[in-house]
C-alpha cells in the first residue's frame, strides 16, 4: 500500500507553491491512469509523498481562440474534446481520437493533460496531437516554458516535466487551407480497448492534388509515439490520383522496424499499421477528390 | 396444456432488491469484533517450502492470528478426490497455493502483516505442459500417486479401424483451447462466524453450492455436518466458479474464526482472484474422421488431453461429459474415444459453465465444417445427413427414445431466422475489399444434469404460513439465473395462487434438505420437480381435507386463482385463504418436504457404453460475422440460437441465458485467454484480460423450442450451459468462410485472424514480473 499527503487548490498560484515548496509530489488531474499505477503499485510510478489534486482548478479548464492558435486547458476532459465546436471545427482528428478512448466513465474524467503527461505509447491522443504540431506550456513557481510535444516526450512513460512544473496549456496551431486529418485505431474490442496500434495522418493537399507537409504519427508502434518522417517525405509530392498506397504501406512497416526492430508483436503490426496508413490515405484521398468536383 | 404461473414472463422475486440496492452480498455483511482475513500466496509455481517464519508478521499491529498448513485439522479437501491444499504444506503446487493466511483487526493491517511473513523456498522445476507430464519419465506432481494420470474416460463402439478401411474420405485435425476464467463480477467473499445459534461454525458468503462448501468445512475441521452451517448470500456470478475456491476459502476462515473466537471475513481482490481460482481447461483434441463421398460418417476417432492444473478439482467429471458428447449428435457405428486428465504445476482447472463440452463443440464442429468443404457439401447437408433422430444411437450406445430428438427442428428454425442457405450462398462468392463476410452454424446434443458422475436427487420444502403466506426453501442455490422465481412460479402454479404469496428462503445448510449442487444446468429440472412434489403434496392434504369435510371426492377439487373449485361443475368450494384457515383450525399440517430422483442411468466405465443421461437438450447456433482481413478485427453481426429447453417455465429469464451464453461464448471465441507462461499468470486484472463489453454484443436472435420432456416439471429441461456451448464455434466457421483460412485454435485473436497463428511475449519469468 501506498501511503501519501493529500493536498487540494483551487488555483494556478496554489498549486504551483505547493510544487515549489513540498519536493516528492504526485499531480492527480482525472487519476484514470495514476489510481490505476497507484493501485497497482506500478513500478512505473515514481516514489512520492504527497499527492496534489489539480481537479479543482477552473483556470486550467478552457478551451479558446487565442490568434492562430487554439489553447486547451490540460483539465479538458475527452468528452469536450468531442462536443466542443472550436475542437470539432478545426481538429476534428482530435475528436475522432477522443471517441476511441475508453468508456464513457473514462472519457468523462479522463484528461488532455493526464494523457499526454502519462506518455504511454499507447495514449491516444498523442499521435493527433504530435501530428497537429501541438505545443506544451510548462509552469513553474519561477518560470515557464514552451516545448513542441514531440520533444516533450522522451521514452515511455517518460517527458520532460521537472518536479516543480505544471502543464498549464495546450496550444495547437491552426491548420491552413487545404489540410486534411484523419486518426485510426486498432484494438480488440470496441469499447475500453487500449490501441494495439493507432495512427494519425495531417496532410496538405493542393489543387493539383500533390501532398504536401504530410505528418505521419503511429502510437502503439514504437517506445512512444514519434512521427515518422521517411514516410512522411515518401508521401509528399505524390499526387492523390497516383499514389501507390502499398509501396507507402510497405515504408511504413518498414520505417517502423528500423525504430522497434523485430520484436514478439512485429509479425502483426508490419501489415496492421500498412493497412491504418493505406486507409488514412484512401479516406483523406476519397474526401479530397469530392472536395474537388 | 393452459398455465397460470409457469410459461409466463414472470417478474423475477428478486429484482426489486437487486435494482434498488438493497440486496446484501458476501462482503455487504458486518459483524461485531469481526476481523479481516488475507491469504498470502506462492512466490513459485512449483517449489518446496523450507521454512515459513510468522514471527513478524505477529507482532504488526492489528494483527489477532496466522494460520499455516499446520493449523489445519486436515488439509486435504476435494469434491471426488481430495488432494486439493487448504494451505501449502510440503510444496506448492501452483502460483496460486496459499501458504498462510493472517486474521487481523483491519484490511489494511492483514495486507501488511502478510507482506512480512517470510516464506523460504526451494524452487522446483515444474511441468506446464499435460502432455509433458503423461511422459512415461515425468516427475510426479502429487508424489502419493503412481503417475500425473488424473482421470482417463473411454469409449468404444464398433470396431473403428476396420470402419476407417472402408471410409471413402479422412479427415485428421488437431485443436486447441485456452485456459479462461469465469470473471463474475463479484470476486469470492466469505464470512466465517464462530459459535452461533449452536453451531460450531457458521459460514456466509458468495457460495455457489453451499452443500459442497459444508463438505469441506467439516471435513478439514474433521467435525460432523451438523455442526457447519452454511448460509447463502446473493451472488454476483458464478459460472462454475464458486466451488472449491470457495470451499478452500471457507475453511481458512473457519480455521480462523475458531482459533480467534472471532469472526472473520475474507475478500479477494480481482488480482487475487485470478491469481487464486481454478479456470475453464484447456484441452488438446485430436479427431480423425471417416466418411462415405455422400457424406454419411463412418467412423470417429478422438483423443482428448485436459490440463487440471495442480488439483484434480471436477477434471474426472469435465473430462467424463467430454467422453459422452465428444462425437457431436451425429450418427456414428464406430467410435473410439478417449479423454485423459493430467495433473501440472499450472493453476488448476475446474468447473465452468459448459463443463468440457465448450471445447469438445468446438473441435466436432469446426471438423464438420472441415470435412463439407472436403467433400463439396454445404455444412448444413452434412449435418443433416448425419444428426440424431428420434431412436438414434449414440457413441455410448444409448437409444434416444424417451424424449423429443428435436435437432432437425432447432437447425431448420435458427436456418430460417438468419436466412442461413442464402447468406451462405452470397458469401461463398468472392467479396471485394478487405471486411468479409461470413456465417456459421454449430450444433449440439447436451445430457441433461449430471448423469452418470453422481446420485442425482434434489429436495425442497413448502411451507404454508398460518395467514396463508408461503416459504419455500430449497437445496438448490440461487445462482443469479432466476432459480428462486422459476421454483415460485412451479409452486403457485400447483397451489394455484399468486406468485406474490411466496417468499423464498436462501439456503440455509441446516435448514434446506441436501440437494447436490446448482451444476449441469440440473436446477430447473431437477429441483423445479422437488418444488412440484412438495406442492403436490400439500395440495393433496388440502384437497383431502375439504373432501372429507365437504363429502366431495378430493379427486374432483382442484386449486386455481386462489381459489379451490369442483371441476365437475365448476363451482367455487372456498377460497385458499379460508383452506388455510381451516387447516389451521383443524390441526392440519401444510408443510411438506419435496424430493426428486432422476430416472436411472448406468455408464461402464471400459467401453463408455450405457445411458450415460436420462435425456437430453438439442441446440443450434448461427453466426454472422464480418472480418476485418487487414487487421484481423472480427465483428460478430449476428446470433441466432434455437434451444429445445422442453419447456420454458419463465421465456424472459430464459433469454437472459441465451444472451449471456453467447456474450461468454463471443468472449471465449475471439478474446479471452488467461495467459500463463511456466505457471505465471500474466493477465491478473480486466485490463488485460479482456472479456466483451456490451458494444461488442451482436444482435442476438432467440428461439425457445419446447418439446416437453417426459421428465422434467411441466416438461422442463435446461439450458443454461448449452447456450455458451455453441458461439465459438459457430463464429471459427464463420469466420473460416469469410477468410478462406481455418482457425483450430481458439481464441481467434486478431494476430491468429491475421496471421494464421498466435504471437506471445515469450515464457521467460522476467516477462511476467
Ligand atoms: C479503463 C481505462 C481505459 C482507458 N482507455 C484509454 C484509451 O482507450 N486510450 C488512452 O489513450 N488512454 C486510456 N486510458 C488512460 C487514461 O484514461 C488517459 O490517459 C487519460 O487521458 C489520463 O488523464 P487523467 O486526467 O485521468 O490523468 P491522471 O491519472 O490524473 O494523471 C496521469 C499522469 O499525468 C500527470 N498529470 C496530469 N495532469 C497534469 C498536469 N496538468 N501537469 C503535470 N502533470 C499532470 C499525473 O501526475 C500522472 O502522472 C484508460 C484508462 C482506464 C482506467
Amino acid at each position: 500500500m501506498i501511503s501519501y499527503e493529500f493536498l487540494t487548490s483551487k488555483k494556478i498560484e496554489e498549486a504551483l507553491d505547493y510544487l515549489d515548496k513540498f519536493s516528492k509530489v504526485q499531480i492527480l488531474a482525472g487519476g484514470t491512469d495514476l489510481l490505476v499505477n497507484i493501485h497497482k503499485e506500478s513500478p512505473r510510478l515514481p516514489h512520492f509523498d504527497y499527492l496534489l489534486d489539480i481537479s479543482n482548478i477552473p483556470e486550467l479548464k478552457f478551451i479558446t481562440l487565442v490568434k492562430n492558435f487554439i489553447e486547451i486547458g490540460p483539465l479538458v476532459t475527452h468528452f469536450r474534446l468531442i462536443e466542443e465546436p472550436l475542437i470539432k471545427g478545426n481538429f476534428p482528428i482530435l475528436s475522432t481520437a477522443a471517441q476511441t478512448i475508453g468508456s464513457v466513465q473514462i472519457r468523462n474524467r479522463g484528461t488532455i493533460g493526464g494523457n499526454i503527461v502519462n506518455a504511454s505509447p499507447a495514449a491516444d491522443l498523442l499521435p493527433p496531437l504530435i501530428a497537429l504540431k501541438a505545443e506544451v506550456v510548462l509552469t513553474s513557481k519561477k518560470s515557464e516554458r514552451i516545448l513542441s510535444l514531440e520533444k516533450f516526450l522522451t521514452g515511455p512513460y517518460k517527458t520532460k516535466l521537472q518536479a516543480d512544473e505544471l502543464l498549464t496549456k495546450i496550444k495547437i496551431p491552426l491548420l491552413g487551407d487545404g489540410y486534411y486529418t484523419d486518426f485510426q485505431k486498432i484494438g480488440r474490442r470496441k469499447a475500453l480497448s487500449i490501441a494495439r496500434l493507432n495512427l494519425a495522418l495531417v496532410t496538405k493537399i493542393d489543387e493539383k492534388g500533390v501532398f504536401h507537409d504530410t505528418r505521419v504519427v503511429p502510437g502503439s508502434a514504437t517506445p512512444y509515439p514519434q512521427s515518422f518522417p521517411v514516410t512522411e517525405e515518401s508521401v509528399n509530392g505524390k499526387s492523390i490520383f497516383n499514389i501507390d498506397l502499398e509501396e507507402i504501406g510497405e515504408i511504413v512497416s518498414k520505417e517502423m522496424v528500423s525504430i522497434t526492430g523485430e520484436r514478439w508483436s512485429t509479425p502483426y503490426k508490419k501489415p496492421a499499421i500498412a493497412t491504418l496508413i493505406k486507409r488514412a490515405l484512401e479516406k483523406i484521398i476519397k474526401e479530397a477528390k469530392t472536395n474537388e468536383n | 396444456m393452459k398455465f397460470s404461473e409457469v410459461n409466463k414472463p414472470v417478474k423475477r422475486v428478486d429484482a426489486y432488491e437487486k435494482v434498488t440496492g438493497k440486496a446484501k452480498f458476501g462482503a455487504d455483511l458486518f459483524f461485531p469484533n469481526m476481523l479481516y482475513g488475507k491469504a498470502l500466496h506462492s512466490k513459485y509455481p512449483h517449489a518446496q517450502i523450507i521454512k515459513i517464519n510468522t514471527e513478524k508478521a505477529l507482532t504488526y499491529p492489528g494483527v489477532k492470528a496466522i494460520i499455516t498448513a499446520e493449523d489445519i485439522p486436515n488439509n486435504k479437501f476435494g469434491v471426488i478426490i481430495q488432494n486439493q491444499q487448504v494451505l501449502a504444506q510440503e510444496e506448492v503446487l501452483y502460483i496460486g497455493d496459499g501458504i498462510a493466511v493472517v486474521a487481523a483487526e483491519t484490511k489494511e493491517a492483514a495486507s501488511e502483516a502478510i507482506k512480512l511473513i517470510e516464506v523460504e523456498y526451494k524452487e522446483l522445476p515444474g511441468i506446464f505442459d499435460p502432455e509433458e507430464a503423461a511422459k512415461k519419465d515425468a516427475p510426479l506432481i502429487h508424489s502419493e500417486l503412481e503417475d500425473n494420470q488424473v482421470v482417463h474416460h473411454r469409449v468404444r463402439k464398433g470396431d473403428v479401424e476396420k470402419a476407417f478401411t472402408q471410409a471413402e474420405v479422412i479427415l485428421e485435425r488437431e485443436y486447441t483451447t485456452q485456459f479462461v476464467e469465469h470473471s463474475y463480477i463479484e470476486p469470492e467473499a466469505i464470512i466465517a462466524v464462530p459459535y452461533e445459534h449452536n453451531s460450531l461454525v457458521t459460514i456466509y458468503g458468495s457460495i455457489q453450492n453451499p452443500f459442497s462448501c459444508r463438505n469441506a468445512v467439516a471435513n478439514v475441521l474433521k467435525v460432523p455436518l451438523n455442526k457447519v452451517r452454511i448460509i447463502q448470500n446473493h451472488m454476483g456470478g458464478s459460472f462454475g466458479g464458486k466451488d472449491e475456491v470457495i470451499s478452500s476459502m471457507a475453511a481458512r476462515a473457519a480455521v480462523l474464526a475458531l482459533k480467534t473466537n472471532q469472526p472473520v471475513k475474507m475478500v479477494n481482490t480481482r488480482e487475487e482472484s485470478i491469481l487464486e481460482s481454478y479456470k475453464r481447461h484447456p484441452y488438446k483434441m485430436k479427431y480423425k474422421v471417416g466418411a462415405t463421398k455422400e457424406g454419411k460418417l463412418v467412423a470417429m476417432e478422438i483423443k482428448c488431453i485436459a490440463d487440471s492444473g495442480a488439483y484434480a478439482c471436477q477434471t474426472p467429471f469435465v473430462t467424463w461429459r467430454s467422453v459422452v458428447q465428444a462425437t457431436g449428435p451425429y450418427e456414428l457405428p464406430s467410435v473410439k474415444t478417449d479423454t485423459y486428465g493430467y495433473y501440472t504445476n499450472n493453476i488448476y482447472t475446474g468447473a465452468m459453465r459448459g463443463y468440457g463440452s465448450p471445447q469438445i463443440v468446438f473441435a466436432q464442429e469446426s471438423l464438420m465444417d472441415e470435412l463439407a468443404d472436403e467433400l463439396k457439401m454445404t455444412p448444413l447437408e452434412l449435418r443433416l445427413k448425419n444428426i440424431y433422430h428420434n431412436n438414434s444411437i449414440t457413441a455410448s450406445g444409448q437409444k434416444l427414445d424417451n424424449h423429443q430428438v428435436s435437432l432437425e427442428e432447432v437447425i431448420a428454425k435458427a436456418v430460417k431466422a438468419s436466412n442461413y442457405i442464402e447468406k451462405y450462398i452470397e458469401y461463398n462468392k468472392s467479396q471485394l475489399g478487405d471486411k468479409k463476410r461470413g456465417i456459421g452454424m454449430a450444433v449440439s446434443f447436451r445430457g441433461c444434469s449430471l448423469g452418470a458422475e453422481a446420485t442425482d436427487a434434489a429436495g425442497a420444502i413448502v411451507a404454508i404460513q398460518r395467514d396463508g403466506s408461503i416459504l419455500i426453501s430449497s437445496g438448490l442455490a440461487e445462482n443469479g439465473e432466476g432459480l428462486k422465481t422459476v421454483f415460485s412460479q412451479i409452486a403457485a402454479e400447483e397451489l394455484g395462487v399468486d406468485i406474490k404469496r411466496i417468499n423464498y428462503m436462501e439456503v440455509d445448510t441446516s435448514v434446506s434438505p441436501e440437494s447436490g449442487a446448482t451444476v449441469a444446468s440440473r436446477s430447473t429440472l431437477l429441483g423445479g420437480n422437488a418444488v412440484k412434489n412438495a406442492a403436490q403434496q400439500i395440495k393433496r392434504t388440502i384437497t383431502e381435507m375439504i373432501a372429507d369435510k365437504f363429502k366431495v371426492k378430493s379427486g374432483d377439487l382442484v386449486l386455481r386463482n386462489e381459489n379451490i373449485y369442483n371441476k365437475n361443475n365448476n363451482q367455487k368450494i372456498m377460497s385458499f385463504d379460508d383452506a388455510v384457515d381451516l387447516a389451521n383450525k383443524l390441526g392440519v399440517f401444510l408443510s411438506a418436504y419435496g424430493w426428486y430422483k432422476a430416472p436411472d442411468i448406468s455408464w461402464d466405465e471400459e467401453t463408455g457404453q450405457g445411458r450415460p443421461y436420462f435425456t437430453y437438450v438439442y441446440g443450434c447456433q448461427i453466426a454472422e460475422v464480418e472480418v476485418d482481413t487487414a487487421t484481423g478485427q472480427i465483428e460478430v453481426l449476428k446470433m441466432v440460437a434455437a434451444h429445445d429447453v422442453g419447456r420454458a417455465i419463465n421465456p424472459v429469464t430464459l433469454k437472459g441465458q441465451i444472451y449471456g451464453g453467447i456474450m461468454m461464448a463471443l468472449g471465449y471465441g475471439i478474446m479471452e485467454e488467461v495467459e500463463i507462461a511456466s505457471g505465471y499468470i500474466k493477465n491478473t486484472n480486466f485490463d488485460e484480460y479482456l472479456i466483451p463489453t456490451i458494444k461488442d454484443m451482436p444482435e442476438i436472435i432467440p428461439i425457445i423450442v419446447e418439446n416437453p420432456d417426459p421428465h422434467g416439471p411441466y416438461g422442463a429441461k435446461s439450458i443454461g450451459e448449452p447456450t455458451l456451448e455453441l458461439g465459438a464455434p459457430a463464429i471459427a466457421n464463420a469466420v473460416a468462410q469469410a477468410t478462406g483460412r481455418r482457425i483450430r485454435h481458439l481464441p481467434l485473436n486478431l494476430e491468429r485472424v491475421l496471421l494464421g497463428h498466435s504471437l506471445s511475449k515469450g515464457g521467460t519469468k522476467n516477462d511476467i514480473l
